[in-house]
């Protein structure tokens, strides 16, 4: 079901054979997800995911480097290609357009180079991150176990700061491209439609990667709870259908804005069709609203019912202002749209 | 709408196409299609001048106001 929104939204070209590559994907992601080593929070999964091409390309060179001295040389030079590879695009994009891009550019590109070289050269030599208590040697188990995670919070942070400028450096390229030629709303669309893509991609990769970690953290958790194993079975399947309902609206909601930015790009501004859209993403929104209400009553109200039998109590009181708001947002908008439809309708029935 | 448009008589009597009074009067020939249709909801006053001019007539000629039963009811669209 999931795969079939997923593949609604990605129709670039209708076909069985992309549904089922749609679909083999999902599953190699399912199959990666069980069987990484991941754990804790979302938003540290996804920067260990950003994380894995680097400890790809680390290992590889570490290998090479060991085989010899050719080897040796082989992956010093690959290594050095590597890092500069953000500055080797910009050399090429000089050499094509036949001048420079601003200085600016540059500096942003070299950032990029130093950034990737440095997060690759410390995978390939982590005894270069030492903790600044080494000295003390009567705690050198707990050190070395304190080590491992700082310098797993020194790679993560590095990957944050190199997206970061990433999306620092996009930023700037969309200011300065927009200042030779000004902005309108379908072309902002366009842009919009892109980090939309970018949104469901995320989305995709939530569903079908980290989903099956979650899972596996929570039979891991499951078999260490002494008593009440049922009830916190039950749990877990309220929290799950949930995260269901959660993704299943989601995407309808990105869905819609698809279609939205799709009509804008294609200069449809004034349509009763746009009305209908932001309409819905006002109503979906109502009901993630009120599901993640209802969630939570339901959740604690169980857990208060069979308080006994549960080892953890884990209430949750939350309440979801976000979609609330953007319920609103997307209502107040919808009204708008519909007042300027039918102004332009009389506008253009005007001769 | 109690608001007709009554030009299909008026351009008959001054032996105009319709593709002619839009070239004079300077609207496309969908727009005044629109006006014969009684699908338009308004009229611009330089585009009724222009009309007069062109076909020698009185807005009143042009637009005539039928009392219909069924008022209340908008039949645009």
């Amino acid at each position: 079901m999931l795969t079939k929104i997923f593949y609604l939204f990605y129709d670039y070209k209708k076909s069985t054979i992309n549904f089922i590559s749609l679909i083999l994907l999902a599953l190699v992601l399912v199959i990666l997800g069980l069987l990484s080593n991941f754990s804790t929070t979302n938003f540290t999964i996804l920067l260990e995911i950003m994380l894995y091409p680097f400890k790809f390309i680390s290992n590889t060179l570490k290998s090479l480097a060991l085989t010899g001295a050719v080897g040796n040389a082989l992956a010093l030079t690959l290594f050095g290609l590597i890092s500069l590879i953000p500055v080797i695009i910009y050399l090429y994009c000089c050499y094509k357009n036949k001048k420079c891009i601003e200085i600016i550019d540059l500096f942003f590109y070299i950032i990029i180079s130093i950034l990737t070289g440095v997060i690759i050269y410390l995978l390939i030599n982590p005894t270069l991150i030492t903790s600044p208590l080494d000295s003390i040697n009567f705690l050198h188990e707990e050190i070395e176990n304190f080590l491992q995670n700082y310098r797993k919070i020194i790679y993560l942070g590095l990957i944050l700061v190199l997206i970061l400028v990433v999306i620092l450096y996009l930023v700037y390229r969309f200011l300065i491209k927009n200042k030779e030629q000004p902005l309108n709303l379908f072309k902002a669309a366009k842009f919009l439609l892109v980090i939309q893509r970018i949104c469901y991609t995320f989305l995709f990769i939530f569903a079908f990667y980290i989903i099956p970690i979650m899972i596996k953290n929570e039979v891991n958790n499951l078999s260490n709870i002494q008593y009440g194993k049922g009830h916190e079975i039950v749990l877990i399947i309220f929290e799950y259908f949930s995260y269901y309902l959660m993704f299943f609206l989601i995407s309808r909601v990105l869905r819609n804005l698809h279609d939205l930015l799709v009509n804008y790009t294609n200069e449809i501004l004034f349509s009763i069709d746009n009305v209908m859209l932001l309409k819905n993403c006002s109503s979906l929104f109502l009901i993630y609203f009120i599901a993640n209400l209802a969630y939570q009553l339901i959740n604690n109200v169980y857990q208060l019912i069979f308080k006994n039998n549960i080892q953890n109590l884990k209430l949750s009181i939350d309440f979801p202002f976000t979609s609330l708001t953007l319920t609103l947002v997307f209502y107040l908008l919808a009204l708008v749209m519909r007042q300027s439809y039918e102004i332009y309708t009389e506008n253009s029935l005007t001769i | 709408m109690s608001i007709y448009v009554n030009l299909d008589e008026i351009i008959k009597k001054n032996n105009l196409t319709s593709k002619e009074l839009a070239d004079i009067i300077g609207i496309t020939e969908a727009n005044l299609s629109i006006l014969r249709s009684n699908k338009a909801r308004a009229i611009r006053f330089s585009t009724l001048n222009k009309l007069c001019k062109v076909l020698k007539c009185e807005p009143g000629d042009i637009i005539k106001f039928i009392d219909d039963d069924n008022d209340g009811e908008d039949n645009d669209d």
